[in-house]
């Protein structure tokens, strides 16, 4: 292989990088504003909320699983499978947050960003393929428990509409998120492949 | 760890100020960029813990800062830096050969300008691998082509 050093062209563009840096280093370039605005505290404190606001999920559904234990006289088993699902669901939406973390995706590399990516989007169609039908099992054991704790017609048919409106309009908005989640990892993919060409 | 932040950055202006002007069109852009460079710097700041060189991080935030925020397009109002030139317009001679460097990366893919400006550092190749995440080996190869590219570039001019 031929002296990269031998090349005129990056002899001559090394000299002039040399005279930037020296111009540069007569500059004062930052300035306290600028610093200021940079260090502003609420970047951190954002950070730390959004890092740990999926969790909450499974504390915000206390009172959920509560009702469908005491009010709607749902099984114990029922109940704890529930909670367990809504833990599950809010521990992987952190990890996934946690791997997408833009300020460890920025201290990396492009190359590893690029799998970090690929890892979480195969991760998300993984995670959606299990989900789809432990829900439609889920629906199904619901309205069996329903049926088996409720003679009454009038709120076993209550309680099954409500959940099925609140199942479809949950499942459409969820569906939505993870296909445009999905779009924009694809894009991302796809810009940092044909960077990196 | 402010103060820490501020003499770090300090130290580093000059090769942040280097990838924002390689990565922008005008001196607004160079700020603005500039600017979010700081910001990510500053969230990475607590967390970077010294797992690695101090300036191969630096090099990495700036970059990767320049390069996605070239792929979103966006831009947000930016306070001026304190500087008296303008690497875009003056005509002196000093930033007239400062010019010709920069359209000469310029004109180089994002990952190439990157790889060019680390080598001209003065960087070696597992150090310019290990920031922009290929083998020393690819990075040589991908010299080889730069080098090539140039060439042509200065023979279409001459």
């Amino acid at each position: 292989m031929e002296n990269l050093n031998d090349n005129l062209e990056l002899q001559e563009m090394r000299k002039q990088l040399n005279l930037l840096n020296r111009k540069l280093e007569k500059e004062h370039i930052l300035n306290e504003q600028i610093l200021r605005k940079s260090m502003h505290k609420d970047i951190i404190k954002m950070r730390r909320w959004e890092k740990w606001s999926g969790l909450a999920g499974p504390v915000v559904m206390i009172p959920f699983i509560i009702l469908l234990y005491t009010f709607l006289h749902l099984s114990l088993l029922f109940t704890l499978v529930t909670y367990v699902f809504i833990c599950l669901v809010a521990f992987f939406t952190w990890y996934k947050w946690k791997k997408l973390d833009r300020n460890e995706l920025l201290s990396g590399n492009l190359i590893n960003a690029n799998r970090k990516l690929l890892y979480i989007r195969q991760f998300n169609s993984k995670w959606t393929l299990y989900c789809i039908p432990f829900l439609i099992l889920w629906f199904c054991w619901f309205y069996m428990e329903l049926k088996m704790a409720n003679g009454d017609v009038s709120v076993l048919n209550g309680a099954f509409i409500g959940g099925l409106v609140g199942g479809i309009v949950g499942g459409s908005c969820g569906l939505y998120a993870h296909l445009k989640t999905q779009r924009t990892l694809k894009e991302m993919i796809k810009d940092i492949e044909n960077l990196t060409r | 760890m402010e103060q820490e932040f501020t003499a770090t950055v300090r130290q580093y202006k000059s090769t942040i100020y280097t990838v924002c002007y390689m990565f922008s069109k005008d001196n607004d852009e160079v700020s603005d960029l500039f600017q979010e460079v700081l910001i990510n710097l500053w969230k990475g700041f607590a967390g970077f813990q010294g797992k690695s060189n101090i300036s191969t991080w630096i090099w990495r935030i700036a970059f990767n800062t320049c390069i996605t925020q070239q792929r979103k397009g966006k831009r947000h109002e930016a306070f001026s830096l304190s500087t008296d030139i303008n690497l875009f317009t003056d005509e002196d001679e000093d930033t007239r050969q400062i010019q010709m460097l920069y359209q000469r990366i310029h004109s180089l893919g994002p990952f190439d300008r990157a790889i060019v400006l680390l080598w001209l550092e003065g960087m070696p190749y597992d150090e310019i691998g290990d920031i922009v995440g290929i083998t020393a080996k690819n990075v040589s190869v991908r010299l080889v082509r730069i080098r090539e590219e140039l060439k042509k570039m200065s023979h279409r001019k001459a």
